[in-house]
């Protein structure tokens, strides 16, 4: 049996076809059933040409989903002729299986009939999906019919069940890493580059029967909204790893200007019954959301996956966007021509734009990018830039001005660096700087490892490098405004002493320096007042150490590697 | 009431302890984590460190406070000598050169917000938080407890690490250190990780390659070993 053939077998059931025409429903070979309707004649009568017409509008919306988001009715339209005669209306009646759903009074104007229809029974109930079978009717001032014309319609359910985001080029998507769950330091989680990104699914405990796009009663599940929490992911007590699996929009990272691909699954879950809102009579296709194109023909069939790719880079630089993917969808008419359906399937998508990949020197877990690390970068570049010094000089920036930190005055005291062993292997507790669970004072192995840290999240490669006397215990410090502090002085301690036994700094391989530590005079006379803040955003090494002290020649550059997270 | 008096003589500034500060060859076998709380204090968490090397970190909190106020890390070295080594390390780490400090451990330094301290073979790190000025008092309470510590020589026990050596991958499965054990670290090269839940930390694979885990604890006598690798 042929798919029209399925057709035209539904629709006799419907009793659609010709009234008054007697030569039943023609089903052409290669298309749509053709659904007319005509003047209402009694037999043996003269023919009147001044009669009431009425047939489906060509542009029938054939196939609709009222349960979309954004659904602002069902247009009902009918081509009609009333001859200027005065006193005439039309009106519009719903039955299924010959039982009347809906009478809906039309509007007529000059050439149509046409009522909106809110997908509603008459108990104000979502009508479930199936066919629906149309009268329209042109009446005199008595209610005499004059016109009458039937068509087919039919109620689907539409829908996206997941979103899988991939990068054009497969290396664009970066996974991310939430530092805790359920507020356990070090309860990592990945999301890895191969996640589902976006899902509409019922939860656990709803059963076996339970499908993705409607509650048990028939209501629509709620598309999830992008996951706001920077530090874990969402819970599910049920699920086996404490986190949820079933609804849910996850963050994805991505290296900026990536051309991003979103492969959504299709559904047409009905409560009770999976797939059964698919259509069946009219063919219905998924439009391309704005901004993308899609890769196959957009046929909307159950299960599907439907590609659509964007046409430009929806995270063109560093910074947080949220992509919204509008999956909206026509139905072809009986008459052959692709008809919009009202609302849109819409999922949202939160992006974060990176540098490019992260850069570690280890392969393992925390070595990824934290969503919170990367929200934090992402606000302070805001989209501005994807360069990577230019990233970076937002970065001290931000670590220097936002994060509420200051130099520690009384001891020059690292809270959150280990050194295990030496000035090698670095181990930064970025878990619990996140937290700033040991205070707000640092000092500037701290602040290099949370530069050099936050920069390799976001695909720069920094290491950190210690800067000590070749032959003394210290050197003195030019005039210099340590983080936190709020004028230039030659001495960040309590103490009086204007020296330092070391000092850390960070940079990229070339050898700039990076600092976020303290702002330099960077006025060429950096031993007296006046000042002219300078913060090192890729200074030349010796012009760094030349305005931070006056032993700079005797200083010594050592160790030239990345910081180990934990 | 002797920790009291200790605790009375650092807080007037006069650097007074029962036992002069002088090198000495004593071996502790590691100090009690039940003997280091500050007066007033609660113990909030005991960390392991991710190597070998690192410290064991323990935080305190005045009763019923969520956040540390204190932080004191600890190492048990074999010997006196590789504690000052280490002591010397510590230092290093400071920008600003720390003040020695008289009758406390058998050298010490710092001020009233951190203190670094070498009792025999053990090197304490004592960090008051937030600008607190409790660093010294602690340190002379923890000095005490690491006089009183027994002697002998450091040797961690072996705790025991269970779980399933073929996991699904996916699918997390529960890492058991059973003995004594006050904080755990586990880490994991190559195909898995390892995360901290409310039960415990678990495995997770994340491919069919091989992996290899890493299993470092601190026990009740702060000593730091590696039990898996």
């Amino acid at each position: 049996m042929t798919r029209w053939a399925h057709v035209a077998a539904a629709l006799a059931v419907l009793g659609a076809g010709c009234v008054g025409d007697t030569d039943g429903t023609p089903v052409p070979p290669d298309g749509p059933p053709v659904i007319t309707g005509t003047s209402v004649k009694s037999p043996g009568s003269t023919f009147d040409v001044a009669r009431p017409h009425i047939e489906p509008a060509a542009d029938l919306l054939s196939a609709a989903d009222p349960k979309l988001d954004g659904f602002t009715g069902w247009p009902l339209a009918f081509s009609a002729r009333y001859h200027d005669r005065p006193g005439l209306s039309c009106g519009i009646t719903l039955d299924r299986d010959g039982a009347v759903v809906r009478e809906l009074p039309a509007v007529s104007t000059e050439d149509a009939c046409v009522a909106v229809w809110d997908g509603l029974d008459g108990a104000g109930d979502f009508l479930s999906p199936g066919p629906v079978h149309l009268t329209a009717t042109i009446e005199d001032s008595v209610g005499e019919p004059l016109a009458v014309a039937e068509a087919g319609i039919e109620v689907v359910r539409l829908g996206i069940e997941r979103v899988q985001l991939r990068g054009v080029r497969a290396a664009d998507r970066v996974p991310l890493l939430y530092r805790e769950v359920d507020g356990v330091r070090e309860g990592f989680y990945e999301v890895a580059a191969t996640r589902f990104p976006w899902r509409m699914a019922p939860d656990g405990s709803e059963g076996a029967r339970a499908v993705s796009l409607d509650h048990a009663d028939g209501t629509p599940r709620e598309a999830p909204a992008p996951w706001d929490d920077l530090a874990s992911p969402p819970l599910d007590a049920a699920s086996p790893d404490g986190v949820e699996r079933d609804t849910y929009s996850l963050p994805t990272a991505w290296v900026a200007g990536a051309l991003v691909e979103a492969v959504a699954a299709l559904s047409a879950d009905v409560a009770g019954i999976p797939g059964g809102g698919a259509p069946a009579l009219f063919d219905v296709r998924v439009v391309a959301p704005e901004g993308t194109t899609l890769a196959e023909d957009g046929r909307f069939a159950d299960g599907d996956l439907i590609t659509a790719t964007s046409t430009a880079s929806p995270v063109s630089a560093v910074g947080r966007y949220d992509w919204a993917l509008e999956w909206s969808f026509e139905a072809r008419s009986a008459a052959g021509q692709w008809v919009p359906i009202p609302g849109a399937a819409t999922t949202v998508h939160r992006l974060y734009g990176l540098v490019a990949q992260p850069v570690f020197d280890y392969s393992t877990v925390p070595h990824r990018a934290w969503v919170d690390v990367v929200d934090q970068v992402a606000t302070w570049v805001a989209g501005m830039s994807r360069d990577p010094d230019e990233v970076a000089g937002s970065i001290v920036d931000g670590v220097y001005y936002d994060l509420g930190l200051r130099y520690d005055a009384e001891s020059g005291a690292s809270f959150y660096t280990d050194y295990p062993s030496g000035w090698t292997g670095a181990v930064f507790q970025l878990s619990w700087f996140q937290d700033r669970d040991f205070g707000s004072i640092i000092n500037c192995s701290d602040a290099g490892s949370i530069l050099s840290t936050y920069a390799n999240m976001v695909g720069i490669d920094f290491r950190y490098h210690i800067l000590t006397h070749g032959a003394a215990s210290g050197f003195d410090l030019n005039y210099i405004q340590p983080i936190g502090f709020t004028r230039f002085s030659e001495t960040p301690f309590t103490s009086g002493r204007g020296a330092f036994r070391y000092h850390a700094v960070v940079g990229p391989p070339d050898g700039r320096f990076f600092d976020a530590t303290l702002a330099l005079d960077g006025d060429g006379t950096p031993t007296a007042p006046p000042h002219r803040l300078l913060l090192a955003q890729g200074l030349d090494p010796t012009e760094y150490l030349r305005d931070l002290s006056s032993e700079w020649s005797g200083i010594v550059t050592s160790v030239d590697e990345k910081v180990r997270v934990r | 009431m002797r920790r009291a008096t200790i605790v009375a003589a650092v807080a007037l500034g006069l650097c007074v302890a029962s036992v002069p500060g002088r090198t000495s060859a004593q071996v502790r076998a590691g100090v009690p984590l039940s003997s280091i709380a500050p007066a007033g204090m609660s113990l909030l968490w005991a960390q392991a460190p991710d190597t070998r090397d690192g410290p064991a970190r323990v935080a305190f909190a005045s009763m019923g406070a969520q956040s540390p106020q204190l932080v004191v890390d600890v190492w048990v070295t074999v010997d006196a000598r590789a504690a000052r080594r280490r002591a010397a390390a510590v230092l290093d780490t400071m920008t600003h050169e720390l003040s020695a400090i008289t009758a406390l451990g058998d050298r010490a330094w710092g001020d009233a917000g951190l203190v670094v301290l070498v009792r025999d073979n053990v090197t304490v790190l004592v960090r008051a938080l937030g600008g607190g000025r409790g660093a010294l008092a602690t340190a002379a309470h923890i000095d005490a407890a690491l006089r009183a510590a027994p002697a002998g020589a450091p040797r961690p026990g072996a705790p025991s690490v269970i779980f399933a050596s073929a996991p699904q991958v996916g699918v997390p499965v529960p890492i058991r250190v059973r003995g004594d054990v006050v904080g755990v670290h586990v880490s994991v090269d190559g195909d898995g990780y390892a995360r901290r839940t409310r039960a415990g930390w678990v495995l997770t694979r994340t491919g069919e390659g091989p992996f290899a885990l890493r299993v470092v604890v601190v026990d009740s006598m702060l000593r730091v070993a590696v039990v898996a690798e």
